[in-house]
């Protein structure tokens, strides 16, 4: 078994066309796709920061205006004391919803660490973008000043839609943007539901000229001064950030190691087909010796081929790959569930006597597994049901392990990923014995 | 050494092998001949355990196989009929991996690797890949990389198809040399003067059938043997064929291409009539033989049919 190994490996290495397929488009790969993306990524030890701009998009004084001769007529239609909205007794003027925006929300301790603005003109905004200046740019739309007036002190409500422009490839900060920008609308309709709730409940007994009484109290309540703003900063735990260097050398590594597995069964119809399988058999070797000789060669060429990724992206890239004993675990593990899905397909192919299985493999499913799996798009910017198959691929379970060490993360991390690996393992050995004990000798002999 | 015993192989509703019975006896070559078809192959796979008989059993040195491969796969040198080698590998690391594969290792093994490449002329281009190898010169390591591990037993499935006459007279010599020294020799062929030359006993297959055995010149005189007549005729045609078979002595007829072969019965015989139902039939005869019989013609005898129809 051994020699037939052995033999598997030379005629492996003797390739260069398929060895320059699976070790060296890897590394071109990995190369273009880093520098391309790289500002998708931070880069590894650097301090995070975010830089956006901000667009103001409305007139306030026009807008506050516009508000305040809203509420006279209000005022006028129902009769109620018109000094509330003029002069010192107006009660809107502590409201302002710029300062709620900028020094409130912005100005919070925990997002200026990490977060800093510059105001533009929506033109000078846009350039910046493009020159990559900055990573997003939040438009803040006409209308706002006036619409956030109406929302908190009416019962009316009017949709703000604030506009968030990112670059493509700052993907990462313009996902932390909209983050941001989805928390403030969540905190500013908390505070317009309470309002809401507050004019509904007490309308029926209070005065219509008093309700409004309240509002500041309610106003004081909210969160936006406080700092509850829930962000998760992975520094603050001493992990490592993932650079795109360390994310596409993991991603094509996971992904080219798959390719590997379609050669076993390509490997043993070319034996069929130049009859050297026949001979094995009449010189006493057993299907089953043979076929562990390719579950082998196809293990020791995905440990050969994540060695060279990680030596290349270690002295290249300058990738710190931490926590060698669990790298090595995940690279057997790798290298194991690519043999056994590699025997799942040259079992097929010994049944079906032809090349299809191997080439539709290689040219189809594997690229759709590394579409779920996040070799192409990190799962994390992905749509949700796209991230939760993707977990349980193969080549997303070795992707979500890797990158997991590389964070600095331990075991019982990646203990689910781990499992997840094994369990495709079993799956694939089981099958692949269920196909192969279900033929004939004039099938298994028949070129 | 080898004993057949009414074996049997089907491949659907299709009689591959039908009831045939031989036996092979230490240090013998025994000859397969026979069409394309004939249940040649078939027969030396199942000797070989790469397929299993629907019926009947083999007994190898009195063990049968089916139920024991071991005891003769470890005995076995199998040649099959296309060529069985590792094209991107070199020469060298294909007897390499066959001799390994025979259990062969260390300087044993680099012994017979040394020692079989000079008997099939191989020796200087070793190191090349066979990919570079001719024709002929990869069939003499098909051959060679069945002999590494000194079998008691060779099976050669027509070893010589689409070869060169210079490196089929090697291996036809090669053979002849391995059975010298010890080998029992099991040689499948078409090419009825290669089994003439090689065998000491033939067994001729046609339709899964053995339909006659023994030395050659025990089949020649079982069919009591009278000469052949061989005509070389251009534009042979379906009426001039019908006139020659309604000559007296004409017994039985079989053509393929310009050839027409007859074989006839009784001693009265008068060429001219066949010269005349050439010509009347617009042939035009190129040549004119007589031969002594052979397989050949065994073959015709049995059949009605020339053995590469």
């Amino acid at each position: 078994m051994i020699n037939i190994f052995l033999k598997d490996l030379k005629l492996f290495l003797s390739d260069k066309k398929t060895l320059a397929s699976i070790i060296l488009m890897p590394i071109i790969l990995t190369t273009i796709l880093s520098f391309a993306l790289s500002g998708s990524f931070t880069q590894a030890g650097s301090d995070f920061t975010l830089n956006i701009g901000i667009v103001k998009d409305y007139d306030k004084n026009l807008e506050e205006n516009k508000f305040t001769e809203f509420m006279l007529d209000f005022a006028d239609k129902y009769d109620v004391d018109i000094n509330k909205f003029q002069g010192e007794e107006n009660q809107f003027v502590e409201f302002n919803p710029e300062k709620i925006f900028f020094q409130d929300y912005l100005g919070n301790e925990e997002i200026k660490n990490f977060l800093t603005y510059e105001i533009f003109s929506k033109e000078d905004g846009l350039k910046k973008l493009d020159n990559k200046e900055i990573s997003s740019l939040v438009i803040l739309p006409e209308n706002y000043i006036y619409d956030m007036y109406i929302n908190t002190f009416t019962n009316f409500r009017n949709k703000v839609e604030i506009e968030i422009m990112s670059h493509p490839d700052m993907n990462y900060s313009g996902s932390i943007t909209r983050e941001l920008m989805k928390n403030f609308n969540d905190i500013m309709s908390s505070i317009i539901i309470s309002k809401n709730v507050y004019f509904e409940s007490v309308s029926p007994y209070i005065d219509i000229e008093k309700i409004g009484d309240n509002i500041p109290e309610i106003l004081n309540s909210n969160e936006y001064k406080n700092g509850e703003i829930d962000i998760e900063e992975r520094t603050i735990d001493s992990k490592n950030y993932i650079s795109s260097f360390a994310y596409y050398t993991v991603a094509m590594l996971a992904m080219f190691v798959l390719f590997v597995s379609s050669y076993g069964g390509k490997f043993i119809l070319d034996e069929k087909r130049n009859n050297t399988f026949q001979r094995q058999i009449s010189s006493g070797k057993s299907l089953q010796q043979i076929l562990l000789g390719k579950f082998l060669m196809m293990a020791v060429m995905v440990l050969i081929q994540s060695s060279v990724m990680i030596g290349f992206s270690k002295f290249v890239f300058k990738i710190n790959w931490i926590n060698l004993p669990q790298i090595i675990l995940i690279t057997i593990l790798s290298s194991l569930m690519v043999a056994s899905l590699g025997l799942v397909i040259t079992a097929i192919t010994l049944k079906t006597n032809n090349y299809k299985v191997s080439d539709a493999f290689s040219s189809g499913v594997v690229q759709i597994l590394a579409l779920f799996g996040g070799s192409y798009i990190p799962l994390e910017i992905m749509p949700k049901f796209i991230g939760d198959i993707g977990r349980y691929t193969p080549n997303g379970a070795v992707l979500k392990a890797y990158i997991k060490t590389l964070e600095g993360y331990g075991f019982s991390n990646i203990t689910g990923n781990i499992l997840v690996l094994i369990a495709n393992i079993i799956i694939f050995l089981i099958i692949s014995i269920l196909i192969i004990r279900r033929k004939s000798d004039v099938e298994l002999i028949k070129s | 050494m080898l004993e057949i015993m009414n074996l049997k192989k089907y491949f659907n509703k299709t009689k591959a092998v039908d009831d045939i019975s031989f036996k092979v006896e230490k240090g013998e070559i025994l000859g397969l001949l026979g069409p394309n078809g004939a249940g040649k192959s078939t027969t030396i796979s199942i000797i070989s355990t790469l397929l299993k008989a629907d019926a009947g059993k083999i007994l190898y040195k009195g063990v049968d196989i089916e139920k024991e491969p071991k005891k003769i796969q470890n005995e076995l040198g199998f040649v099959p009929q296309e060529i069985a080698l590792y094209p991107s590998l070199s020469g060298y690391d294909n007897l390499k991996f066959w001799g390994r594969i025979y259990g062969l290792k260390g300087d044993k093994l680099k012994e017979k690797i040394k020692e079989v490449s000079q008997i099939i002329g191989i020796d200087k281009r070793l190191n090349d890949k066979v990919e570079e190898y001719s024709g002929g010169m990869k069939r003499r390591l098909n051959i060679g990389s069945a002999l590494l591990h000194d079998p008691e037993i060779i099976i050669l499935d027509e070893p010589t198809v689409g070869i060169d006459p210079q490196s089929r007279k090697h291996i036809l010599d090669s053979v002849k040399e391995i059975n010298k020294k010890g080998s029992t020799v099991i040689y499948t062929s078409h090419y009825m003067e290669e089994v003439e030359y090689l065998c000491d006993k033939i067994c001729i297959m046609d339709e899964g059938n053995i339909i006659a055995k023994g030395t050659k010149e025990e089949l020649i005189e079982s069919i009591s043997a009278e000469e052949k007549i061989i005509l070389q005729v251009e534009n042979i045609t379906g009426k001039m064929i019908e006139n020659i078979k309604k000559i007296p002595y004409v017994d039985k007829i079989a053509y393929i291409e310009n050839e027409i072969t007859i074989k006839k019965k009784g001693n009265n015989v008068d060429y001219s009539e066949i010269l005349e139902a050439v010509s009347k039939n617009q042939g035009h005869l190129t040549s004119m033989d007589i031969k002594k019989p052979d397989l050949e013609f065994v073959f015709l005898a049995l059949t009605g049919r020339a053995l590469r129809d």
